[in-house]
């Protein structure tokens, strides 16, 4: 025999198992000794959408003809075979039940199957699923995951499943209420059950509970999730949950493990106090009527409120002392929440403030802050920031009148530019950018992100260049993202170059390509006023440092096309009196002045 | 000093390895705390293939030690860069494979026998890498695969599973 068919049975199925199913299938027709090892394959998996293509090619039903061929397939399997994983998605006709279906479903059970993953797809009746999980009379010991989609579950008694470490439900009808009493499982995932109402967990291992519900219908009952089982939950996520303030007094403060929590689309929730003693990180979305958040636990280090639109909740936080990344999205936070509570937050390194629409003027001085973003505060009108270990700043809105204060070297900042609505005229737009930019002069890397507006509007027209000051002298590194390159690069790169005159690189970045140009210098920046008569330089008169023009030695430039690449060499031969080359992406070509 | 072992191949050929190594195989582990593991460790596998399995379990040692003595500083580029060394490695060593079949299923029975789960799901990966997309006739050929069946029975199971057998 060959080595690959010598080789023991269930390092053949090791291999089979890495193989998607069509391929797995596909061993069965190799050879005698291939085609039993894959009768005693201890996986399977009927899945109809992969299949269906090939059956609606002939005659009949596809969903009758999947149906047979699962139980013709099952038939032929080799007997006594125990299964690893049994997957079935099937689409079935409009019944309540198919002998098939149940048969197969059997079958894994009786082949004591670990994995059991059952989806049914059918048109649902008055809004409901209706196939029905076959009544299972004895035990199952044998699953330890269980996953169920599109059923109805009114025979469901997971009690039987003494063995379950975890068990999903997704898309199921006909449960109005679970209980719990696996002391084996450690996952429980629930995920839009309509008319499910109550949930006891009253023994188990759980680590892990999620719970989503349908989209929230205003007149659902209440959900009652009777949590006393469930001591040992690390991780809790609820989405859409009817419950009231009341479950959270009742349960939130017995789960002492607890130390993940996401709360999402609660709209029952007027009022939570989080009291936590292990409790690291903590989300809140769209709570719409949450009225305040009280958080007690030590323990935190991430918190992020993602307000809905509706309302804001008020947010006591002043027990979190270790608390490193704060997300605002949304929030009802004030400039004096902001002064009070982020000096006291010791350990703070990510901050993000996000549509916080009641912020006006804010201060934060804070000497751990690594990261902070600002983003879309609509009536910000100041911020003063001082953090001497500020590396990352991001700032998206309207250009604000004062900004940094910062003492880091090692800054890289990021603005997403807004234009100003209302009657700015084009004077004071370009006063204003300029004044904005030049808070930014001292950053290791400054990215303009103008892919929300035109980029005509970082183009200074030349009378402003003549009448302003250039902002960023200090700034070696400049990125632009845009997200339509202008017509005339070279338009845009004068401004650049004026923004900032003795840059080291550009970078221009549109739909992820990103074109640069770096510069080198020939020697101090400073030059005598009689060697640019001499050089017929009348730019930076009476300016002790100079521009590019001055001492600019070597330009390389890389991925411009081919007249882009002509007119900007063009025109660096042209202004740039000591420069001797220009490289581009292809060929350094040299200048003989 | 790392305590060493000394395993002796079923050609007879002594190979010195430090234990944390070799204690990768759940089967050498076992001799070793039984105790029959006394001066050398025969083991029913051959020179040639053992070479290449200590080659696998030093590259794994390697990898593990170095990321336990690593802390926090630039930790991510660096484990870029390593991830990047693992995959080169890991490469040369499937093309290897992939080349001379005899050493890679010598490797997967010494892999089977030895219990070294990772480079066994490794293996098993890599034929399946091999298998997956190919149809029956390639398949056969790159394993000189017989094909035992008569063509009315070849014919009967591809219906069985004709969705299979589309491209």
């Amino acid at each position: 025999m060959d080595r690959f068919s010598d080789l023991p049975e269930h390092i053949i199925h090791h291999v089979m198992s890495f193989l998607p199913t069509k391929d797995a299938v596909r061993t069965s027709v190799l050879s005698k000794r291939f085609r039993s090892t894959w009768n005693s394959f201890p996986i399977i998996d009927f899945n109809q959408t992969c299949v269906s293509s090939f059956l609606r090619r002939r005659d009949g039903n596809v969903k009758e003809r999947f149906l047979n061929f699962l139980s013709d397939s099952l038939r032929r399997r080799a007997p006594n075979t125990l299964l690893k994983k049994f997957r079935l998605h099937a689409f079935v006709p409009n019944t309540k039940s198919d002998n098939r279906i149940d048969e197969a479903i059997n079958y894994a059970l009786e082949h004591e199957v670990k994995e059991l993953d059952l989806e049914i797809q059918a048109r649902k009746i008055n809004g409901k699923f209706t196939y029905k999980l076959p009544l299972i009379l004895l035990p199952v010991k044998s699953v330890t995951l269980f996953k169920l989609k599109g059923f109805n579950l009114e025979n469901l008694d997971l009690t039987k499943f003494s063995s379950i470490e975890e068990f999903r439900l997704e898309d199921c009808d006909g449960l109005k209420s679970l209980k719990i009493s696996n002391p084996q499982l450690q996952n429980l995932k629930i995920n839009s059950c309509s008319g499910l109402f109550q949930i006891d967990i009253e023994e188990s291992n759980l680590k892990t509970f999620s719970f989503k519900g349908k989209n929230s219908n205003r007149n659902d009952q209440e959900l009652k999730i009777n949590m006393v089982g469930a001591k040992s939950v690390y991780n809790l996520e609820l989405w859409r949950p009817s419950i009231g303030s009341k479950w959270f007094e009742d349960y939130a403060s017995e789960l002492l493990l607890l130390e993940n929590l996401k709360l999402k689309g609660c709209n029952t929730l007027t009022n939570i106090c989080i009291p936590s003693p292990s409790l690291k990180a903590l989300e809140i979305c769209e709570c719409n009527v949450l009225e305040e958040i009280e958080i007690l636990a030590p323990k935190l280090e991430s918190f992020a409120y993602k307000g809905g639109s509706r309302r804001a909740a008020e947010l006591l936080i002043s027990d979190c002392k270790f608390l490193k990344n704060l997300e605002l999205d949304y929030a009802n936070v004030t400039d004096q929440w902001v002064g009070n509570n982020v000096p006291e937050l010791e350990f703070l390194e990510n901050l993000i403030l996000s549509h916080c629409n009641m912020l006006e003027r804010i201060i934060i001085s804070h000497e751990q802050l690594k990261s902070f973003q600002l983003i879309r505060c609509l009536r910000l009108e100041e911020a003063v920031i001082d953090g001497r270990n500020l590396v990352l700043f991001r700032y998206n809105g309207r250009l604000i009148r004062s900004l940094l204060s910062i003492d880091s070297p090692g800054l890289e900042a990021e603005l997403i530019l807004q234009i100003n609505q209302g009657t700015l005229t084009n004077a004071d737009w370009y006063k204003g950018l300029r004044d904005f930019l030049g808070y930014f002069d001292h950053c290791k890397l400054l990215t303009i992100n103008c892919t929300n507006m035109d980029v005509k509007y970082l183009i200074f027209p030349e009378y402003q260049r003549e009448n302003l000051l250039p902002p960023l002298f200090d700034i070696k590194h400049l990125k632009v993202k845009v997200h339509k390159l202008p017509q005339d690069v070279l338009k845009l790169v004068k401004s650049l170059l004026w923004l900032s005159p003795l840059l080291e690189a550009i970078s221009i970045i549109s739909n992820s390509e990103e074109k640069t140009i770096k510069f080198e210098y020939a020697k101090a920046k400073t030059m005598l006023a009689m060697e640019d008569m001499a050089m017929n330089l009348s730019c930076c008169q009476g300016r002790i440092i100079k521009c590019w023009r001055h001492c600019l030695s070597k330009v390389s430039m890389a991925k411009f096309d081919n007249s882009e690449n002509e007119r900007l060499m063009e025109f660096f031969r042209r202004e740039a009196v000591k420069l001797k080359t220009i490289v581009t992406a292809q060929t350094p070509s040299s200048i003989s002045k | 000093m790392a305590i060493m072992y000394a395993l002796k191949s079923s050609d007879n050929e002594i190979f010195e390895v430090e234990q944390k190594v070799i204690e990768q195989s759940e089967t050498i582990k076992k001799m070793i705390e039984d105790g029959a593991a006394t001066g050398e460790i025969p083991l029913q596998v051959s020179s040639k293939t053992l070479a290449k399995v200590l080659e696998w379990c030093k590259q794994r040692q390697h990898k593990t030690v170095e990321n336990e003595n690593d802390d926090n500083k630039g930790k991510r580029k660096k484990e870029r860069d390593e991830d990047d060394d693992i995959k080169e490695w890991e490469n040369k060593f499937s093309d290897e494979l992939k080349a001379d079949k005899d050493v890679l299923f010598d490797l997967l029975l010494a892999s089977n026998y030895l219990d070294l789960p990772a480079l066994l799901s490794f293996l098993c990966q890599l034929v399946a890498d091999m298998v997956a997309g190919k149809m029956p006739e390639e398949i056969r050929r790159m394993f000189n695969i017989e094909n035992d069946f008569t063509p009315e029975e070849e014919k009967a199971i591809t219906a069985e599973h004709g969705w299979a057998f589309q491209p």
